[in-house]
């Protein structure tokens, strides 16, 4: 579980060195009472981020919510590119699983993109990352964008699920909500609606755990199985928004 | 929900506070500026808290342990379901710690932080605080005071390599009216000298929380908790609600740390 300390890698370029020991985020990993999940503050090197800035600065980011009620362009970061030296680096796949407390398979695949949200995005409906059919482990998110605010929206908002009860009525449906703003989650701390789709839309009742402000340098990590993580993200408000975002399965 | 910050002021005040000598000398230099804390404090749907990780100078958090280590404890709240030993240390101008304790710009810090105003700036009261092995742990509790109105409390914590399983997590509850109870009430007197087990686990309870000054039966559904982890800082609010917060019983290991109220 521990790495090792004194050999220099490419961890050490890219972490700050009070998180390149593991063990303590899965000790506050196991805490959680509704899911694995870990917020990391200052977690990148200075160096680091502005070399993801400098490749985020040359990238074309193109539209990857075909279908869904998503608003967001995305650009694919390679092994072999600038970025994926180190997103795609065995000893950070290690610090991941272990921050988690997942054990590595001898393969996983890694889906690896730098993530634009335009300055009006719609927001992301309630949803779960390890659809059936993609069996996702694990999802990371670093945020980029300097001085964020609360009132810039764009909040990552996480869910826990409570049983069904005959009084809810009709949930909120999908596809009402493809191409719409969803102020709804800036106003309710209680849903019924079908849960993130489009092939997957189970009636699901929802109250809200918590939101989390998109901070520059800050880790969102989940753990996607064994329990899942529903979460949402709130409408912007005029500003685009720049993050990391990596899927293991 | 709409929330608003970042006036001129407020950028002046992140600017006082990373020039200041004192917290230069006590905070690791990525949160000197307590401004990021702020917004993240804002969208707290149910408690306004924060978790500050790393919060001093490795070298500046050994001092103050070291001259804590002398400091002799006696039970905080004896008779209570409250199981914890302390000593008040804001009056100990000789401990190191004191410096960043009593500090002016430290409180302020604290309270631009978790968007809370204080009312007697200056005042604090500073506990060392240690949970014996094998303590029962701290009913859920708000920290509100009629007397004495508590604008927030600062809890750092001392421990070395604390585990998930040694138990003394900090538990932050969403609490509303008990309208009827489906599973027996949970009741503040069946607990005196007990472990409070039953909030190992649990994420919703049926119980007497401790509000100001008597015992109203709530439903409580837990919405964090959080290991108390050598060099980590949390902070709680109490002027934009009760912040309802409870602790688990521990195991062997001796737990430790500071809290300080502002008022």
């Amino acid at each position: 579980m521990s790495p090792a300390q004194h050999r220099s890698s490419r961890l050490d370029h890219w972490l700050r060195p009070e998180h390149r020991n593991p063990r303590p985020f899965f000790e506050d990993a196991l805490a959680r009472p509704y899911g694995r999940a870990l917020t990391i503050d200052h977690f990148l090197t200075e160096e680091a981020l502005a070399r993801i800035d400098a490749s985020f600065a040359k990238r074309t980011f193109t539209p990857d919510n075909e279908g869904l009620p998503y608003d967001s362009r995305s650009s694919l970061v390679s092994a072999d590119d600038e970025l994926g030296e180190f997103f795609h680096d065995r000893e950070w796949i290690e610090w991941l699983h272990a921050a988690l407390g997942q054990s590595l398979p001898d393969r996983c695949e890694v889906i690896t993109s730098a993530r634009m949200n335009p300055k009006e995005a719609l927001g992301f409906w309630p949803h779960v990352d390890d659809l059936p059919g993609i069996p996702r482990r694990i999802a990371a998110l670093i945020y980029l964008t300097p001085e964020w605010r609360a009132e810039d929206g764009g909040l990552l908002q996480l869910w826990q699920e409570l049983p069904a009860a005959d009084s809810l009525g009709e949930p909120l449906r999908w596809a009402d909500q493809l191409h719409q703003r969803l102020d709804v989650l800036d106003h309710q701390r209680e849903l019924y609606l079908e849960l993130g789709g489009p092939w997957y839309l189970p009636k699901t009742h929802l109250r809200l755990i918590d939101q989390i402000v998109p901070v520059r340098n800050r880790a969102v990590l989940f753990a996607l199985q064994p329990e899942r993580m529903i979460h949402s993200v709130t409408p912007s408000r005029g500003r685009e928004r720049y993050a990391i975002l990596q899927w293991i399965s | 929900m709409q929330f608003s910050s970042g006036s001129l002021d407020d950028a002046a005040f992140g600017s006082a506070c990373k020039d200041d000598p004192v917290l230069r000398r006590w905070l690791h230099r990525s949160w000197l500026d307590p401004r990021p804390l702020l917004e993240q404090s804002l969208v707290r749907p149910f408690v306004r808290y924060l978790v500050v990780d790393d919060l001093l100078l490795p070298e500046r958090l050994d001092e103050l342990q070291e001259s804590y280590a002398s400091l002799s404890v006696s039970p905080d709240y004896p008779d209570l379901n409250y199981d914890a030993e302390a000593v008040r240390i804001d009056r100990r101008t000789d401990l190191v710690g004191s410096e960043l304790f009593l500090h002016p710009l430290w409180h302020a810090w604290v309270a631009f932080a978790l968007g809370a105003s204080l009312h007697r700036p200056g005042h604090s009261v500073v506990r060392y605080r240690r949970h014996p092995p094998f303590s029962r742990g701290f009913w859920i509790h708000t920290d509100r005071d009629r007397r004495q109105p508590k604008a927030a409390a600062a809890m750092l914590y001392l421990g070395r390599d604390w585990h998930f399983r040694d138990g003394g997590l900090l538990q932050l509850w969403e609490v509303s009216p008990l309208l009827h109870a489906d599973t027996p009430l949970l009741r503040w007197d069946d607990y005196r000298e007990r472990r409070l087990s039953f909030l190992e686990g649990a994420h919703t309870l049926q119980i007497e929380a401790a509000a100001i000054e008597e015992l109203v039966p709530v439903q409580a559904r837990l919405l964090e908790q959080i290991v108390p982890r050598r060099n980590r800082l949390v902070l709680l609010d109490f002027q934009a609600g009760p912040s309802y917060h409870s602790i688990t019983p521990t195991q062997e290991r001796v737990r430790e740390g500071v809290v300080q109220w502002l008022y």
